[in-house]
């Protein structure tokens, strides 16, 4: 559904590249994260796909057509939930779907519908001035469905909301990709990367450092470990063995033999250490 | 044309809970309170004459119009009491008839702050009575530009063209910009930018609020003040093309500015621009050609033309060509600039 191909934009219309030779592709169905710290480069990309931002170089293919050729109907098939909690303030939260839904050349959802599966069903008539950064954010995110994208771009997503409401969220977007809804999203929230994404890229500096799927990112990079917590006279202890080095080996072998353990777990990196690995980058 | 009606119902919505219908209804009031009750409709603009007419002088004007000019005048009968009178009344002349070898003189006492042009003419005025000077049916005065005389028109209903003109003018600039700025502030013209609509249409959306706005403004303002006896297409032919092009202008510069704060500078020199032509309404005399190439010259002596119904259309012409060429370019400036608006680069 998304094919980028050595994709380069300079604001400055020189060799100062904010995106740099960037290439991946997103296929139907996939929830595609683009992982990055702060001006790495992914809301360049994001806008250069979205349209926003008039591609330089490269070649940009979104729903099989080239972004070059495309017109206003792209709009029609994508959906963009932003970070900013960018409504009319003045307008209800009802008034604000239903005069995006006008917006539209294609048949679009329910309003009311999509604001009680996000949650704002007690505040549809309340204007938007009234509602807290996590309804906005919310609000931002149901409008982005309001014209049932087949390809929806998700920015931060679940910023700035209470755990069970970003739970909810992820629900949704799991369910629309259960539905063939391709969803590119960018985010520096590893955890919401790792439980919802099937394929990540990690960018910084305006290129992709590595591409692939979280588990095979963590197979790649991450050092097979086995936790063991052990009593001794100090108390509880924790260690971890490698069961790639040969001597870490050893050691653990010995422990399972003598059975001086408590508790035994294998365990794998988290996405962020892999990030910092291969980046060399924190993602704040 | 359902997103354009919903376009317009969008922003009608956020003007009314904005505020701004109500800020454009406060001002029409305001415009209308000062023009019925607060500029008079006319000023008297003569001065007393105090005189002191010396009996021997007056003995030989019996052939003159010299009673008549005693008529009019407040008579003393010494200049002392005369100069006294004077320092009591701010807005008087003094005359004292003087006889000299058989023959009537006189001294013209002034305030001091009168100038050349003014005494020149108390003294030309004098004169004629004292015998000096004769009119006859020779002398005859040709008008070039019929209905541009202030003359015949109550000085409160004069201002009712600059009043419906600069509120036409000035709403369609600062609003349009603060509407559009604001957009952009809260980056709902970004969300817009991600639907297939057309950021023209919105901006047409914009133009037609203020617009109606125009419209509303003055006809209340022209209802209350002159009455409904005016040339009604011509004065909203010209209210409409003068809201247009504002608004546009208003649109390209809100489209170069991020903030209310950056524009707010540019926005006020051309306020300031588009004000300086008053001062040639007002003193027709005084109109070089850098107030006469100001848009608002021809619209404010087109607007008088058509709602003082003079029976001359030549104003209204100058001023509908006018504004239909600012149209045009700063329409054009607007769809060049919206990019900057959009964020688009």
């Amino acid at each position: 559904m998304i094919n980028v191909n050595n994709l380069f934009h300079s604001y400055t219309k020189d060799d100062n590249y904010a995106v740099k030779d960037v290439s991946f592709n997103v296929k139907k169905g996939e929830i595609f994260g683009f992982l990055g710290p702060s001006g790495a480069g992914k809301s360049t990309t994001q806008n250069i796909l979205i349209g926003l931002l008039k591609l330089q170089k490269g070649k940009v293919i979104v729903a099989d057509k080239e972004i070059r050729r495309f017109g206003k109907e792209l709009f029609n098939t994508i959906g963009v939930s932003f970070e900013q909690p960018n409504v009319y303030k003045k307008l209800t939260g009802i008034e604000n779907l239903k005069f995006h839904a006008s917006m539209y050349s294609v048949p679009t959802k329910n309003p009311e519908e999509l604001l009680t599966m996000v949650g704002l069903e007690d505040s549809i008539n309340k204007r938007a001035e009234g509602y807290s950064k996590g309804m906005l954010q919310r609000l931002v995110f149901a409008r982005s469905m309001i014209n049932d994208p087949s390809i929806w771009f998700l920015d931060e997503p679940t910023s700035g909301l209470d755990p069970t409401t970003a739970a909810k969220i992820k629900e949704i977007i799991k369910q629309k990709r259960s539905e063939g809804t391709t969803i590119f999203m960018t985010t520096h929230n590893m955890q919401i990367a790792d439980d919802l994404c099937d394929r990540i890229a990690f960018i910084t500096d305006g290129q992709i450092s590595a591409i692939d799927s979280p588990r095979n990112l963590k197979l790649k990079y991450g050092q097979k470990l086995v936790k063991v917590t052990q009593r001794t006279e100090s108390g509880i202890v924790e260690k971890r063995f490698s069961i790639i080095d040969n001597k870490e080996k050893q050691q653990l072998k010995k422990i399972i033999d003598d059975n001086n353990f408590e508790t035994m777990h294998s365990q794998e990196a988290t996405l962020e250490e892999i990030f910092i690995k291969v980046t060399g980058r924190r993602l704040e | 044309m359902n997103k354009f009606l919903s376009l317009l119902d969008k922003e009608f919505k956020l003007t009314i809970r904005n505020y701004y219908l109500f800020i454009v209804l406060a001002i029409a009031l305001i415009l209308i309170l000062v023009i019925r009750f607060v500029v008079p409709s006319e000023i008297n603009m003569e001065k007393s004459l105090y005189l002191y007419p010396n009996k021997e002088a007056v003995k030989t004007l019996e052939d003159t119009n010299y009673q008549n000019l005693e008529n009019k005048s407040t008579v003393f009968s010494s200049k002392e009491e005369v100069i006294k009178a004077m320092e009591k009344d701010y807005n008087s002349l003094g005359l004292i008839l003087k006889s000299n070898n058989g023959e009537a003189g006189f001294e013209l006492i002034t305030q001091g702050y009168e100038n050349d042009d003014i005494i020149n003419m108390a003294i030309v005025d004098i004169q004629s009575y004292l015998g000096r000077i004769e009119f006859d049916d020779s002398s005859q005065v040709t008008i070039l530009r019929e209905g541009s005389s202030l003359e015949n028109i109550p000085l409160n209903l004069n201002v009712v063209p600059l009043a419906i003109m600069l509120e036409s003018a000035l709403m369609g600039l600062f609003l349009i910009s603060v509407m559009l700025i604001l957009e952009k502030d809260h980056k709902t013209i970004k969300a817009f930018v991600t639907t297939p609509t057309n950021v023209t249409l919105l901006l047409g959306a914009k133009l037609i609020t203020m617009l109606l706005y125009s419209f509303l403004s003055a006809i209340l303002i022209v209802v209350f003040t002159v009455g409904v006896n005016v040339n009604w297409v011509n004065t909203l032919i010209l209210i409409g093309l003068t809201s247009i092009w504002s608004s546009c202008l208003g649109l390209t510069i809100a489209n170069l500015y991020k903030s209310l704060t950056s524009a707010m500078m540019p926005l006020i020199i051309v306020s300031l621009l588009l004000g300086a032509p008053v001062v040639s309404y007002f003193a027709p005399m005084f109109a070089p050609t850098y107030l006469k190439i100001m848009p608002t010259y021809s619209l404010m002596l087109g607007l008088k033309e058509a709602l003082f119904v003079s029976g001359s259309n030549t104003m209204f012409l100058e001023a509908a060509k006018f504004s239909i060429f600012l149209v045009i370019i700063f329409s054009a400036s607007t769809i060049m600039t919206k990019k900057f608006a959009t964020g688009k680069q």
